[in-house]
């Protein structure tokens, strides 16, 4: 209830009204949610986790285990939301979780009744059966049982930012301690501080953040913290984000995180109405709210005389041996065994400084026998503690434990007193098991109000102190984090960068539908108005065979090699000859990986005696280019050669077809289109509207195809060239799709789909692009393995199905065999001959030509006739149009 | 967060295309070569200079980007060819590898702590200094561009590859909408 004392942080002349549970409330701005449900005489706020036990509010703070609450409506509804660190607003609305039908008359208790059936490790002892008894009974019903509040399903709509900041000192904590600190540190450059909480006064020379916490700190002294920036006001009134995350980099920490009150262990001391002393004296000084009127303290009688003087009947016991009462406490026995009446118990349990910051980057605790606590070890120099957290703690002396029913010692978990010795008689000696086996310390509030408790009682039951049993380890987050804070920006169309070619728009304007090849977007096929993807598709097909295609490459990737060892560099990266390629010719190559699988293909133009422009393909561009520089940095820096991305330098354009070459003569200046001045596999100089373009003779289509390549800044410029003439040659813009079936009716490979890392040059019938005379490459050493030179390895072979087949099947024999051949890289429904055709890796494959296999999945069957992999123009005769 | 002053804006604009040329050689060969075409080139680590509006960025100990404002810089490529003609060096044209973006405000450093980790606080990050590193998930390199390093606005300027100055551009105004509160 609200008394006339205290209240240093509520405006007492504003009344706003909130709900809990459907009923109206009121209280003050300045409020928590927990100290205004005190000041209306709500105690019980919640269900336990597993035994459904009443709970009420423990705690003032951050520490809370019971009072977890779900805080807003619809898709802004926070689960789990702590009472006593919700900042109170208008029209707040709060509703308790874990309780079914309603919280005082709640079904899940009866559970409470069996709590003697659901003893530690109960979940290892219980739940025996199949699998399936686990999936479809167990984790429903336990999911159900002990469920904390559900999440919203709509999307969260509300934004979150992320920022950067940067300080020679952070100080964590904005009590007396971090304050000193942070002033003594203006001196020495940028100060910040932060602290949970808001109202303080501001500090001359300190970047001060409020409403902030700590979750973690991290190597080289990064820190995260989340800020509330609008989970204070009503939902109406938040404009900006609703939480940021900081990353604070800082040369030294200075961590003022204070400490937590223990609470005491006897029956009953999670009835609603006992709670820690510090907090009572919280609500009581901060917002005048006097937590009972008939009170009993154990442990300490600090604060007696404050809670006498707002009118409270104080009781000071040595012991409680157990406390009673249902929703809400109505007595204590107390060490004399005399039961006293009473309305609220107030637990003093000794402090545990706050250590897990300090504990995050590895630091060391010491058990101070005097104090009663894990104290922090300084170790690291850039990380002090001061103040609480350093061990300034109040030398209270507790009382010992008592045992008895529902004695607990993690209250959010429901582990009691018992569980603990239970464990110790089952051999669960270690804290690290002890912690696993009784689940104590593991519910979100990382056992802030458990652990000490828990350790000291397995000291005790081994007869040693709680230094030697040792602490387990506190990891981040400090306090429960949203997703939503982690992700900030990077959520949505954000959540992996978009790439685009320079040639976009016009893509977009085209009516293309666009697929991902890594992070790029490329047109996948054009429809025309009312067109299927595969009609589409077919059509694009259809246009390359009989008369020009268009297709955007530029997401090939392209490396600059140059330099006098140029030449010899490529013979050692790649598979096959470069020495002697000519300047003006291109060349296919393979390269491979030291374990002498394909790693990735594709071709390279000598543009001059030291320079080479090499293409690999769209998605092993990085990966290529990584592999280049780290053996030419690391294997082979005598080599003078030096390599620079160019893939978004070039804009590359495909211009294939029968028609390509007539097409491209009516716009390109100064160059001979003569099959003879510039044939397959030759690259030219030109100008195309006026830019100065690269044109290569490489086709991966098998027909007749010219590669534009232009500086990405002039591509649409060249792009529109190509496209204004088109018209009279039924030029067609095609897709990756189209581009697979055509490449794939050649037998052309794709890296990634005909590969997979286990695939060797040979496998593929690349055998001839592998020059085992060279004195070495990459690769070259593994395939002389005899894994490599197997009979049955995995070959690449086309296949006539008899319908179409999914990618991945797995070929087999006999339509009922279990033994797989292979299975299928490629599949598409029409060739040019309307069939539907596919690519396979098949055991032996080359010399299974004419058999029949059977494609198998889900659970089909169908029959498959092995072929030679180039299904179209075997001769290449269609190259030169 | 600080509190803004009113009137707070950032902008962000595409400049416009201009001839970038990367200058692959040693710290040793570069110095040896002085200055062709009278341009300097920086020699120490992430720090640009300016020759008339022809700024040249140290990427690398072994990397070096120009960029000359003209469309069309041929005769500055020729050039710096010619200087290098005979030493172990790549003078390769790079002008549409990447896209420049200018980010200037009374908000453009808030912005900047939203997609990038460095400290960009002088003197950390000073004018004339520039760096490789990343802005949300794309890799840019970043210079800041004004003379007066007391300047409460200091001017971005960012290299960001082609194909992700879209993503970058809109990654900004959009975490731009969270700065002023």
């Amino acid at each position: 209830m609200r008394v006339a004392q205290g209240g240093a942080r509520i405006d007492r002349g504003r009344t706003i009204a909130f709900t809990f549970d459907g009923r109206r409330l009121q209280g003050h701005p300045g409020d928590t949610l927990a100290s205004a449900l005190l000041a209306n005489g709500v105690h019980l706020v919640g269900r336990s986790f597993k035994y459904h036990r009443p709970r009420g509010i423990l705690t003032a703070g951050a520490e809370e285990p019971n009072a977890l609450l779900t805080v807003g409506e619809g898709a802004l509804a926070e689960p789990n939301a702590r009472a006593t660190v919700v900042e109170l607003y208008d029209g707040l609305v709060a509703r308790s979780q874990n309780a079914w039908p309603s919280l005082r008359h709640d079904f899940g208790a009866l559970l409470g009744a069996a709590g003697p059936l659901l003893p530690a490790g109960f979940y290892y002892k219980t739940f025996l059966g199949s699998a399936r008894t686990w999936t479809r009974v167990f984790e429903p019903v336990i999911r159900r049982m002990a469920g904390l509040g559900p999440a919203p399903t709509a999307p969260d709509p509300e934004g979150y930012d992320k920022v950067h900041a940067h300080t020679e000192t952070l100080v964590i904590g904005g009590g007396a301690a971090g304050r000193e600190a942070a002033l003594a540190a203006v001196s020495a450059g940028r100060v910040m501080l932060i602290d949970e909480q808001p109202g303080h006064a501001p500090l001359a020379g300190v970047r001060m953040l409020e409403r902030t916490t700590a979750l973690g700190i991290y190597d080289d002294n990064l820190i995260m913290a989340v800020e509330r920036v609008g989970d204070h006001l009503p939902p109406g009134e938040r404009k900006g984000p609703r939480q940021r995350l900081w990353q604070v980099r800082a040369r030294r920490i200075v961590l003022a995180t204070g400490a937590h009150q223990q609470p005491c262990v006897f029956p009953g001391n999670d009835v609603p109405g006992v709670m820690l002393a510090s907090a009572a004296l919280v609500y009581l000084e901060d917002y005048g709210v006097l937590a009972g009127q008939r009170i009993v303290m154990v442990g300490s009688a600090d604060g007696a005389e404050a809670l006498r003087e707002a009118g409270a009947q104080v009781t000071l016991v040595g012991e409680v041996r157990a406390a009673h009462g249902g929703h809400h406490v109505s007595a204590i026995t107390d060490g004399g065994g005399q039961r006293i009446a009473c309305d609220t118990v107030l637990m003093a349990g000794g402090w545990q400084p706050a250590v897990h910051l300090h504990s995050h980057l590895g630091g060391k605790l010491r058990f101070d026998d005097e104090r009663r606590c894990f104290v922090p070890l300084e170790a690291n120099p850039a990380i002090r503690s001061v103040g609480a957290a350093a061990g300034d703690i109040p030398r209270d002396k507790p009382p010992a434990a008592v045992a008895g029913r529902k004695a607990f010692i993690d209250f959010q978990n429901d582990v009691t007193l018992a569980d603990i010795d239970l464990a110790t008689r089952e051999g669960f000696v270690s804290v690290e098991h002890l912690k696993r086996y009784t689940t104590t310390g593991m519910a979100t509030d990382q056992g802030k109000l458990s652990n000490l408790n828990a350790l000291t009682r397995l000291a005790h039951n081994l007869g040693g102190s709680p230094g030697t049993v040792g602490t387990t380890t506190f990891r981040p987050p400090y306090t429960p984090v949203t997703f939503g804070a982690l992700a900030a920006h990077d959520r949505g169309d954000f959540i992996d960068p978009t790439r685009v070619t320079p040639l976009h728009d016009w893509h977009v304007a085209a009516g293309a539908t666009f697929e991902n090849v890594g992070q790029w977007k490329r047109p996948r096929f054009y429809p025309q108005p009312g067109e299927s993807m595969d009609e589409a598709v077919v059509r694009e097909c259809r246009a390359v065979r009989t008369d020009v295609g268009l297709l955007d490459a530029s997401t090939l990737g392209k490396i600059d090699v140059r330099g006098p060892d140029a030449a010899a560099f490529l013979e050692l990266v790649y598979a096959n000859r470069w020495a002697k390629l000519a300047p003006g010719k291109c060349r296919y190559g393979v390269m491979l990986g030291e374990d002498g699988m394909v790693l990735d293909d594709g071709v390279s133009a000598r543009i001059g005696e030291q320079h080479f422009l090499t293409f690999t393909t769209t998605g092993n561009a990085a990966r290529v280019f990584d592999h280049m520089e780290d053996y030419l940095q690391t294997e082979w820096p005598h080599l003078r050669v030096w390599l620079e991305s160019v893939t978004e330098q070039w804009a590359a354009m495909v211009v294939t077809g029968p028609r390509a070459r007539d097409l491209l003569g009516t716009i390109a200046s100064d160059v001979d289109f003569s099959p003879g001045a510039f044939p397959h596999l030759a690259w030219r100089d030109a100008v195309i509207a006026g830019h100065p373009v690269r044109l290569f003779r490489i086709s991966f289509t098998g027909e007749l195809s010219i590669e534009v390549h232009v500086d990405a800044r002039f591509a649409s410029a060249v792009w529109d060239a190509i496209v204004a003439v088109g018209a009279a040659f039924k030029l067609c813009p095609y897709g990756t799709e189209a581009m697979h079936v055509l490449r794939a009716e050649k037998g052309y490979i794709i890296i990634g789909q005909e590969t997979d890392g286990t695939v060797a040059a040979d496998d593929l019938g690349l055998g001839w692009a592998v020059a085992m005379t060279k004195p070495d490459f990459i690769g070259k050493r593994s395939l002389t393995r005899s894994d490599m030179l197997r009979a049955d390895r995995r070959q690449l072979v086309g296949l006539f199905p008899a319908e179409w087949i999914p990618e991945g099947a797995q070929l087999t024999t006999a339509a009922g065999d279990t033994a797989m051949l292979g299975h299928v890289t490629s599949s598409y429904p029409h060739g040019h001959d309307g069939r539907p055709f596919a690519l396979a890796l098949v055991a032996g494959g080359r010399r299974r030509i004419g058999q029949t296999l059977f494609a198998r999945f889900a659970d089909s069957a169908v029959r498959c006739t092995i072929s030679d992999p180039v299904f179209y123009d075997p001769e290449g005769a269609r190259l030169d149009g | 967060m600080i509190p803004k002053a009113p009137g707070w804006m950032v902008e962000i604009a595409r400049l416009p295309d201009a001839t970038l040329i990367t200058v692959r050689c040693s710290a040793e060969a570069l110095a040896q070569v002085g200055k062709p075409a009278g341009l300097a080139f920086p020699h120490a680590a992430s720090r640009f200079t300016m020759t008339g509006s022809t700024q040249a960025l140290w990427i690398g100990p072994d990397d070096t980007l120009v960029i000359e404002e003209a469309s069309d810089g041929r005769s500055l490529l020729a050039a710096l060819e010619q200087a290098f003609a005979g030493i172990h060096a790549a003078v390769v044209e790079t002008s549409g590898n990447r896209v420049r973006l200018r980010l200037s405000g009374t908000g453009a450093r808030d912005l900047m702590a939203r997609a990038c980790s460095l400290d960009l606080e002088p003197p950390h990050f000073a004018p004339g200094h520039c760096a490789g590193t990343m802005m949300a998930r794309a890799q840019v390199f970043l210079m800041q561009r004004d003379d007066d390093a007391a300047r409460e606005e200091p001017t971005y300027d960012i290299l960001v590859r082609r194909s992700l100055a879209t993503y970058l551009e809109d990654w900004l105004l959009t975490a731009a909408r969270a700065l002023p509160f």
